[in-house]
């Protein structure tokens, strides 16, 4: 019988997906039903699967799974129940193995009024929760984990500098922990999904992409703002402007960034951040966070 | 297997153009598991097939070969890192060969001397040739510039410093390059017992290499590195996966077919090194499976190298099979066989029998014993 499979558009890369796993087929078709369906002889990047594994699964009582991309597994297997959660990390992972022609770093991509905004952040500092609190009260969503950016697609800014595009790759946002609860509380309409507990990660949930986000996914914009949120809780929300050159080796530091592009990656990356505010903001609570990025995104210099 | 998509590109070029959206998929797939992407990348700018790749597919391409450029210029600095580390050379001065110690082996010496038919042919870990008086020296050199041995536990160690011909792999501690450090092309403890001493008289220094940063390393003759790929390939490495060094092969031998009398100069130094039957495989697959344009009457010559029927067999059924296999998860039992086969003959000719089977049931005690300490830490 053959196997249902998912066929969207991510941004410029085309996904296929498929699964002998209920969990996962349903969790799809809830978190990517606004994606339009390609066709059945479309140009497919990243072929992915998930499929139960190990011997006697059939005995065992948590039997594991195992993401593939193609035909080889990027990471080991897994209890089948949080095949979803893995699913989305399956696919940030065929990005950062194989892209090489862009710029990509670990960081949120937004957009508002036309202007791009980068929240780049370590693991657990807020930046998804962050993402996801802007993408849910009117910013369109370009990514919640990899900034991805063109070289070889600028636009000249006032003073004639060339500056490179982010390509969009909205999906579904990952949420964790405690970020889940504050999400949900704030944003009740939110559409997420299961919650998936002890994913090595804790708990794991995902949040629906705006249609907005996905359905203006082909249009890029030049990146204004470079902000490095930090989350720490009872903390009243304060804006310290960001050194550029701190801001370089920051972004810089995430992977390989824009060293495999030699000395254009090098270019690249700094006219972004000569072109960009660079800020570093503190907050404690989401409201607060949101609210203050409205003011900025409405053209209000923060203070 | 026979019905690989990365063979039937590589023996053909042209062949893609009657590829389906799937085929390139798996092929793409087939390089990237092989190390071949931006190989194929380049062989497709070579052959003007860029109209034949689907549009939409570019992108692969293009990230491939940023990639090997990228490589090639952490290869470059790499080699002017490690130069650095190794001075001042007048302690090597007293061995010949002291005032360019380091030769480059494989794909380092490939891009390094700037080959033609190396282009794409991406390098990471490093493997070098040094000269067994100052392996000493370079290596205390090396670790105070940051190479760290990456083996820990001593029954390794042993086994690279008293039974193998390089020692453990050395990591550098900032900047995670592997640098393998070789005093011979073949194991001590092996069958096949090579001089290194007739490899070095017929280095070349690469003084006219474009990148300034090469000029201090040697690389071997060309048919010696013929002979080590050969060597390395069905002698002393894993076959398994290895499609990738048998084309270097074919490139190497179409590259230097046509100078007169290279064949002949190829099998002398192959009987002078004691490296026939390597050559023999290595030449009989290259026509076999990529269709190398080797003269009958070489192939007749070259053949007379070759081992008895049944190893023939042997050997005929599982090297296609193995070079071209996918991982794990993939494989059939057909496969998988082939591959265990020649797994435990890479073994059978590194050390004898009697040394052989205490060492893998060493081995096998040591990985039981690290699978506890992993499960214990968790």
């Amino acid at each position: 019988m053959p196997e249902k499979l998912y066929r969207f558009p991510v941004g410029p890369f085309n996904y296929s997906v498929s699964s002998e796993i209920t969990a996962v087929r349903q969790a799809v078709e809830f978190l990517y039903a606004d994606y339009p369906s390609l066709p059945e002889n479309s140009w497919v990047d990243f072929t992915l699967r998930v499929s139960p594994v190990g011997r006697f699964r059939w005995l065992r009582r948590n039997p594991e799974a195992q993401v593939f991309i193609g035909d080889f597994p990027p990471f080991p297997s897994f209890d089948q129940r949080i095949s979803p959660a893995m699913l989305e990390w399956g696919m940030n992972w065929c990005i950062w193995l194989n892209v090489a022609h862009l710029i990509i770093f670990h960081a949120a991509m937004l957009e508002f009024k036309g202007n791009g905004l980068i929240l780049a952040a370590d693991s657990g500092e807020g930046k998804s929760t962050l993402a996801a609190g802007l993408s849910l009260a009117g910013w369109r969503l370009l990514s919640d984990e990899l900034t991805l950016i063109d070289p070889d697609d600028t636009e000249t800014v006032n003073g004639g500098l060339a500056v490179a595009k982010m390509v969009p790759i909205p999906r579904p946002i990952c949420l964790k922990n405690e970020s889940i609860k504050i999400v949900r509380d704030m944003f009740p309409q939110a559409a997420f999904s299961h919650e998936y507990p002890d994913t090595g990660k804790g708990l794991v949930a995902h949040v629906k992409p705006t249609a907005d986000s996905v359905h203006r996914a082909k249009q890029r914009v030049v990146p204004r703002w470079i902000i490095f949120p930090k989350y720490v809780k009872g903390a009243s929300p304060t804006w310290t402007p960001w050194e550029k050159a701190e801001a370089f080796i920051r972004l810089g530091q995430h992977g390989d960034a824009y060293s495999v592009l030699g000395k254009k990656g090098f270019q690249t990356l700094a006219d972004v951040i000569s072109h960009c505010d660079c800020w570093r903001f503190e907050y404690g609570n989401l409201e607060d966070a949101v609210l203050h990025f409205r003011e900025l995104g409405n053209g209000s210099e923060p203070c | 297997m026979l019905d690989s998509l990365v063979l039937r590109f590589f023996r053909d070029p042209f062949s893609c153009k009657d590829f389906t959206y799937p085929q390139w998929n798996t092929l793409f797939e087939e390089a990237r598991f092989g190390k071949l992407l931006s190989r194929l990348a380049w062989i497709i700018q070579e052959y003007n097939l860029d109209e034949d790749v689907p549009s939409q597919a570019k992108w692969i391409l293009k990230s491939a070969q940023l990639r090997f450029e990228h490589n090639r210029r952490q290869l470059f600095w790499e080699l002017d890192r490690i130069y650095r580390a190794i001075l001042p050379l007048e302690t090597f001065y007293s061995s010949p060969y002291g005032q360019s110690p380091i030769l480059l082996l494989k794909g380092a010496a490939y891009i390094a001397a700037g080959f033609p038919w190396a282009e794409g042919r991406s390098s990471v870990d490093m493997d070098v040739l040094v000269q067994r008086e100052n392996l000493e020296e370079m290596e205390r050199r090396l670790l105070e510039d940051g190479w760290l041995p990456s083996v820990k536990n001593e029954y390794d160690t042993r086994y690279y410093r008293e039974w193998m011909h390089e020692i453990p792999p050395l990591c550098h501690i900032e900047r995670k390059t592997v640098l393998d450090v070789h005093h011979n092309i073949l194991p001590l403890t092996g069958r096949i017992k090579i001089r290194p001493e007739l490899l070095w008289e017929q280095s070349l220094v690469l003084q006219e290499a474009v990148n300034p940063a090469a000029r201090h390393y040697r690389i071997l003759s060309p048919p010696d590195m013929i002979l080590h790929s050969a060597v390395h390939l069905f002698q002393d490495g894993e076959i398994s996966n290895a499609f990738r060094d048998l084309l270097d092969l074919d490139a190497m031998l179409r590259y230097y077919l046509p100078q007169a009398g290279f064949m002949e100069r190829l099998f002398l130094r192959a009987e002078e090194l004691g490296t026939q039957r390597s050559l023999f495989y290595a030449i009989h697959f290259c026509h076999q499976l990529l269709g190398t344009p080797i003269s009958a009457e070489h192939l007749r010559h070259v053949n007379s190298y070759g081992g008895n029927l049944c190893q023939k067999m042997i050997m005929n059924c599982c090297v296609p099979i193995s070079l071209l296999s996918y991982p794990k998860e993939a494989q059939s039992f057909r496969v998988s066989l082939a591959n265990q086969v020649l797994y435990l003959r890479s073994h059978f000719l590194r050390m004898p029998l009697r040394m052989l089977i205490p060492h893998l049931w060493q081995k096998r005690r040591i990985r039981k014993q690290e699978r506890k300490m992993k499960k214990e830490k968790m």
